[in-house]
């Protein structure tokens, strides 16, 4: 009960604070490790600077952060949790409707912050969007630009469309 | 979508873009990813460079001759890993295309149809570690070659591969296994045999053979074995009719592992009781090291005769003993074998904590692994608080034991030298005992989950029904035997002298037999009504054995393997996130296209309707 109690501030990139429990905040192995190394008692005085990370993202995040913190952690063995099925629940709801944006922001910030399951979570619907789509779809879709030259272009487009070159023997 | 959106998505770095990559297919991969932009091309090359895996691919037929070369043309001449198995499309061609991967150093080409294959493109292969030729059809010749061979040790796999020859010019590699589970016998004899008009290379191939498994050879095969000089370690898989004394020549043998073979039980008589021919041939074998005895008939292997077997200490250093019926009284016989550091007896015991103290910690104190799962055990503290005098044990298996509490957890840790430790089966509220924890914390890997159904062991049973019945009458095998003197060998309910079994009828597939044979055959007469082999897990289903293999490529039941994460997941959780998830078991016949069949009909009637108007 006495780690509950213990808050900690945490201070984004356009300087919004956020109090949060300790116990919320040690899902991310990059704070747990500058808490560690700051030691426990004294950091509730100053923040905690979080210069990657904007106010919007670092709210949805401990949004994320509180759902979860009464989960196990992960073992790192992959046998222990062979089921790896679509996202269900509040994980399924939390990136549904989710712009990209935000989405890409958030992978970004879980990517910086070290929170596993989330980092997961967030590739894997982006693999989603990936999935059953065309070349320039996934273009479009997420504003890439396309930086071939002309020559490799056609190279490209003749490589490897096998499903066209597949479906009709 | 807002376009306000595209803008603020900021561009990704490239390990963020490997996890999301690791979410998708290999065709995905190829055709989609790689074609978006030159980052995403070069880290599709990046993951698929060294390591490219078809098996798992949905729909085999896309992967042709033309897109292998593609792919590999896109990937270069870096592949160490290649696994095509199951794409049934690929041609000589295609695989010719194998001799432009000079780093090439692990091949899987599991079921497929290679019937004019060159060996040439696998003999170019300098690199070449381990080769997966399962289930294969392919002409005898395909590695065979006089002049050339494999130069490097090579780990060959040619299990159900339908008349593959297996002289296999690899008389340099040392590191041979090959399991000759679909030749017969004669095919083995042949083999191993220098026959005096043809020159070798049979013999000379075979020189460095040191690791063998085979199934439902006879005596007169393991004879030919002798000829192996190097044979160190061998898998006798439903082997019944075989003698000790010729099991005792085989002294080269390091490690000896009997799986279901009945020869294991031997009629006693007077002059010889029942385990002693086994002693016997324990002592002939000097080098031996490692012994595995599995039986699965019953009645199970009792206690006095595992006593018997084992009688005189020998130079053991591991003994695996599963599905026996075992007491205090075979511990101490196993005490005897002063060597010993690794003991298993798997579902085979029932013992107290008093037979252990006696036995395993005054006796062998420096045993490093033991394994007692699914045994059972009076007192489970009482006996892990005597385990503790074990103070070298490394591997500890307490898997399905009962009656273990926070007392029990607490002797583990008392352990010093303790890396593992296997509680399977165990309630899950075990693994937050605080002793579970400690232990983590030191290092100790813990392992603690409910088993899954294992497609593994349903695999090795599917071998094993692909091996034709070696035919012919053992009694009468065991009368000549008789005559000439040796007498120890017998298995039971068969008479000793000449075959008085009446001819019968298997009510399955009507080929008559001896009736001494029907019961061997109706284990693997296709005909047979068979129960799913993942019945323990819950399937109902009862079909033809022939179309047992079919059932269990579509049993919801079955494990696969999905090929991104090489996480085992039941199928019926396979979802959008294991898409494609490559099927353990390899898939052969049935998965024609009814298609073609279904347009077929459809043009000739489409014609008609077009001549009638």
């Amino acid at each position: 009960m006495t780690t509950s109690e213990k808050f900690v501030k945490l201070r984004s990139s356009d300087d919004k604070e956020f109090e949060v429990p300790v116990k919320i905040v040690g899902m991310s192995v990059t704070i747990k490790n500058m808490l560690e190394d700051l030691g426990l008692g004294d950091s509730d005085e100053s923040p905690i600077p979080l210069p990657n990370v904007s106010g919007s993202i670092l709210e949805k995040v401990i949004e994320y952060c509180t759902e979860h913190q009464h989960d196990d952690p992960q073992p790192d063995d992959d046998l222990a949790h062979v089921d790896n099925d679509e996202p269900e629940g509040f994980d399924a709801e939390f990136v549904r409707d989710m712009d990209q944006g935000t989405l890409f922001h958030l992978i970004l910030a879980a990517n910086f912050l070290d929170i596993k399951s989330l980092l997961d979570l967030t590739c894997k619907h982006v693999a989603s969007m990936i999935k059953n789509k065309g070349p320039q779809e996934i273009r479009d879709q997420f504003n890439i630009r396309n930086d071939f030259t002309p020559e490799e272009e056609e190279r490209v487009q003749k490589e490897n469309d096998w499903t066209n070159s597949g479906s009709n023997p | 979508m807002v376009r306000d959106d595209h803008a603020a998505a900021p561009m990704l770095p490239e390990d963020v873009l490997r996890q999301i990559f690791r979410q998708l297919d290999v065709i995905t991969l190829l055709t989609v990813c790689a074609r978006v932009c030159r980052e995403w091309r070069a880290v599709v090359c990046n993951i698929l460079s060294t390591r490219l895996d078809f098996s798992g691919i949905e729909d085999a037929s896309v992967l042709r001759n033309k897109e292998l070369r593609l792919a590999l043309k896109l990937l270069g001449p870096n592949l160490r890993e290649l696994n095509l198995s199951n794409c049934q499309a690929l041609s000589e061609g295609g695989l010719s295309q194998l001799t432009n991967l000079p780093r090439l150093e692990k091949l899987k080409l599991n079921n497929i149809t290679l019937s004019h294959f060159s060996h040439h493109a696998l003999l170019s292969l300098a690199h070449l570690r381990h080769l997966e030729l399962a289930n294969t059809e392919m002409s005898r010749k395909t590695l065979a070659h006089p002049n050339r061979r494999f130069s490097h040790r090579l780990a060959l796999d040619v299990r159900v591969s339908v008349s593959v020859s297996v002289s296999v010019s690899v008389s340099e590699s040392v590191s041979v296994s090959v399991s000759f589970f679909s030749l017969t016998k004669h095919e083995i004899i042949c083999s191993l045999t220098c026959a005096p008009k043809r020159r070798p290379p049979f013999c000379r191939s075979f020189i460095c053979l040191h690791r063998l498994e085979v199934s439902h050879v006879n005596d007169d095969v393991l004879n030919q074995f002798r000829l192996l000089p190097n044979l160190r370690e061998l898998t006798l898989v439903k082997t019944d009719y075989i003698r000790y004394e010729t099991l005792a020549t085989l002294v080269s043998l390091q490690t000896l592992r009997l799986k279901r073979c009945s020869m294991i039980r031997v009629v006693p008589t007077n002059r010889m009781p029942e385990g002693r021919p086994f002693a016997r041939m324990l002592r002939n074998l000097t080098a031996l090291q490692e012994l595995e005895i599995e039986y699965l008939r019953t009645p199970a292997l009792s206690d006095s005769l595992i006593s018997a077997m084992l009688d005189e200490g020998t130079d053991l250093k591991s003994l695996v003993i599963r599905d026996a019926l075992l007491f205090n009284n075979s511990l101490h016989t196993f005490a005897r074998h002063r060597n010993l550091r690794r003991l298993v007896i798997e579902s085979s015991g029932q013992f107290t904590p008093h037979g252990l103290k006696e036995t395993l910690v005054a006796e062998l104190p420096l045993l490093e692994e033991l394994g007692l799962p699914n045994c059972d055990i009076q007192a489970g503290d009482e006996a892990l608080q005597i385990l503790q005098g074990l103070r070298h044990l490394r591997v500890l298996d307490l898997s399905h034991w009962h009656g273990i509490t926070s007392l029990g957890f607490a002797c583990l840790e008392q352990l010093p030298a303790l890396e593992r430790v296997r509680l399977h089966g165990l309630p899950a509220a075990s693994s937050s005992q605080p002793s579970i924890r400690a232990l983590r914390r030191r290092g100790v890997e813990v392992e603690l989950r409910e088993p899954l159904p294992l497609a593994y062991h349903a695999h090795k049973d599917l071998y094993a029904e692909h091996v034709p019945l070696g035919v012919h009458c053992v009694a009468l095998m065991h009368a000549s035997e008789v005559a000439g003197g040796m007498e120890d060998a017998f298995i039971p309910g068969i008479p000793r002298h000449g075959c008085v079994c009446a001819s019968q009828a298997c009510p399955y597939c009507q080929t008559s037999m001896t009736t001494c044979l029907l019961r061997d055959h109706c284990e693997v007469c296709p005909a047979a009504p068979a129960r799913c082999l993942l019945a323990s897990a819950g399937c109902s289903v009862v079909v033809e054995r022939a179309g047992l293999r079919q059932h269990l490529f579509n049993c919801p039941l079955n494990v696969v393997e999905c090929h991104v994460c090489h996480r085992s997941i039941a199928r019926k959780k396979v979802g959008p996130v294991h898409a494609r998830a490559s099927d353990v078991m390899p898939q052969t016949e049935g998965q024609g296209r009814p298609s073609a069949e279904f347009f077929g009909f459809f043009f000739v009637s489409l014609f008609f309707v077009g001549a009638s108007v």
